[in-house]
């Protein structure tokens, strides 16, 4: 009984361990040799540090980055992150554990609505479903759960969305691909469906993105934390501006105040990179064993692919669709306050995978004049919606961040507006 | 039994159409291959393109992704390419799926991945 006690109490509480054990039980399940099983397995947990480690350097810059914003435009500067909402979620909420099993149950519960349902989506891309995990975990939290009810309505919540995303994108995805092989598993589809429906409305159908030239490549987006630093270190030095030497001193101390804003925007790029090398490493193990279990129970299964599956078929639409949201997400950031909400500051990654894949969309059913005016509708929408999460998330004291991938962001929404006040009903 | 009639009837028009094919695809890939060995660089990628798809026709898979690989090797430029072997990749999938062959499961996900990566690459003009 002690031995129990204690493997309860001092090591399946500790979600690095869990999660290892979770890759661990894929990698026996695809009856992998000895030796895989356990680098497998260690290669997991340290891939749950490393993102710990990313975690608390990015949770230092934000903090910074808010204190400044704040005393230099008199409102809160968001930054959306949904890797700074893991990060922060699993380390100072203490809920790595319940994201662990909860991605986990997410995962069985696609298979089960996969195997006995007509919708055979098996969601593949394994870093949306962790973001998934992580916001019905964190909302679930929010609404009172614990412990294994909190891990099952998510598991619950998340499987069906790992259906139902893929299954509402479809006819969009035959259209775009002219077939019915593969789906798309990307938890933005709401913002693609809502971006159609723009698009069918304004749009003309006639004259396709692809017929236009157009630069194809975006070329400043060649490296992740590039575009990253781009955006974010001339923005950690105009806010530092802003606020002032004497107020940003109490931070720099004897440094220059825009020098020491200028490496804190280093640190923020930093910080992404070492958390996403945690999450890549992470998921590197569980996701080809979870994936190929999942195949193997569904053998008919549709596989819901990332969004660059649909980028070769319309890549100018790609640019278009990145291009139109940006430019929405920048008019969101100036009118956001005017209705009471806080600054968002755009995100370029978001922008170009969520923009650009809109774009494909817009095209599908609007063409040219669809995916411009969509897309920028699309900015506006990815933005409002997270922007109503920034008031749980202050209150949970999540750092000066809030949520990206918009089907998530509905996820948090729905727990927040129908299942929380109704288990406070229960309560 | 005029359906059952009918149904028969569209099979047999549709075995004799492929037969038909089959020669004509042959023949047509006999001539690409030869044009294939004295292709410049320009019109290269058209041609393993061409071959990709008549082996396509033809219902052999392995030829299809091997000339198709070799196209994108030869000009990474997003379009049919890319969207054929993504289309091959997940047929080769669904094959070692029902074939209970996990590794080649697992083999044909992972190209899915890479060629998923590549469009990422190629549309943030890293290549």
């Amino acid at each position: 009984m002690a031995v129990v006690d204690f493997i309860v109490n001092n090591i399946l509480t500790q979600a690095s361990i869990t999660i290892a054990l979770v890759a661990m039980v894929g990698l026996l399940l695809q009856k992998k040799p000895g030796g895989e099983v356990a680098s497998g397995t260690f290669k997991t947990m340290l891939g749950f540090l490393v993102l710990a480690a990313g975690s608390s350097i990015i949770v230092s810059t934000l903090s910074y980055f808010g204190e400044i914003f704040s005393e230099g435009f008199g409102t809160q500067g968001i930054v959306p992150s949904i890797e700074a909402i893991n990060g922060q979620a699993m380390n100072d909420l203490g809920l790595g554990n319940e994201i662990a099993l909860t991605f986990l149950a997410i995962f069985l519960v696609n298979i089960i609505l996969a195997r006995f349902t007509r919708w055979k989506y098996i969601f593949l891309t394994g870093q949306a479903l962790l973001w998934m995990a992580t916001m019905t975990t964190i909302f679930g939290f929010y609404g009172g759960l614990r412990g294994f009810p909190l891990i099952l309505l998510g598991g619950i919540i998340g499987g069906v969305f790992a259906v139902a995303m893929p299954a509402i994108a479809q006819p969009f995805v035959r259209k775009i691909t002219g077939s019915d092989d593969i789906a798309l598993g990307h938890f933005c589809t709401i913002g693609y469906v809502f971006t159609a429906g723009v698009s069918k409305l304004v749009g003309n159908k006639s004259q396709s993105t692809e017929d236009i030239k157009f630069p194809k490549g975006l070329a400043f987006l060649q490296d992740t934390y590039l575009a990253v630093g781009a955006i974010m270190i001339p923005l950690f030095m105009v806010t530092a501006a802003f606020a002032g030497p004497e107020f940003t001193s109490q931070y720099s101390d004897d440094l220059n105040y825009i020098v020491h804003a200028f490496l804190q925007g280093v640190q923020f790029v930093v910080g992404v990179y070492v958390l996403l090398s945690g999450v890549r490493l992470l998921l590197a193990e569980i996701v080809p064993a979870f994936r190929g279990i999942a195949l193997k129970l569904v053998p008919d299964a549709k596989p819901a692919l990332d969004a660059p599956v649909l980028f070769p078929y319309a890549p100018t639409a790609v640019t278009l669709g990145f291009i139109s949201t940006t430019v929405g997400t920048v008019i969101a950031m100036i009118l956001l306050p005017f209705v009471g909400l806080p600054v968002l500051l755009p995100g370029m990654l978001t922008n170009f995978f969520a923009g650009g894949t809109a774009g494909i969309f817009g095209n599908a059913v609007g063409g040219i004049r669809g995916t411009i005016i969509s897309g920028i509708a699309h900015g506006i929408f990815i933005t409002v919606l997270p922007a109503l999460l920034v008031p749980i998330f202050n209150d949970m004291e999540f750092i000066n961040t809030t949520a990206t991938d918009v089907d998530t962001v509905t996820a948090a929404l729905l727990y927040e507006w129908i299942i929380n006040p109704l288990i406070s009903l229960f309560n | 039994m005029n359906i059952f009639k009918k149904f028969l009837n569209k099979e047999k028009t549709s075995s004799e159409t492929v037969e038909i094919d089959e020669e004509a695809l042959q023949q047509q890939i006999i001539e690409h291959e030869e044009k294939l060995k004295n292709s410049d660089d320009e019109d290269l990628t058209e041609t393993l393109n061409a071959l990709g798809k008549l082996y396509y026709q033809l219902g052999n898979i392995d030829k299809s992704i091997e000339y198709y690989e070799r196209s994108i090797s030869q000009e990474k430029a997003l379009g049919s390419s890319f969207t054929e072997l993504m289309k091959l990749y997940n047929i080769k999938r669904k094959e070692a799926v029902e074939a209970k062959n996990d590794a080649e499961v697992q083999e044909y996900l992972t190209k899915i991945d890479a060629l998923m990566q590549l469009s990422k690459d190629v549309m943030r003009g890293r290549i």
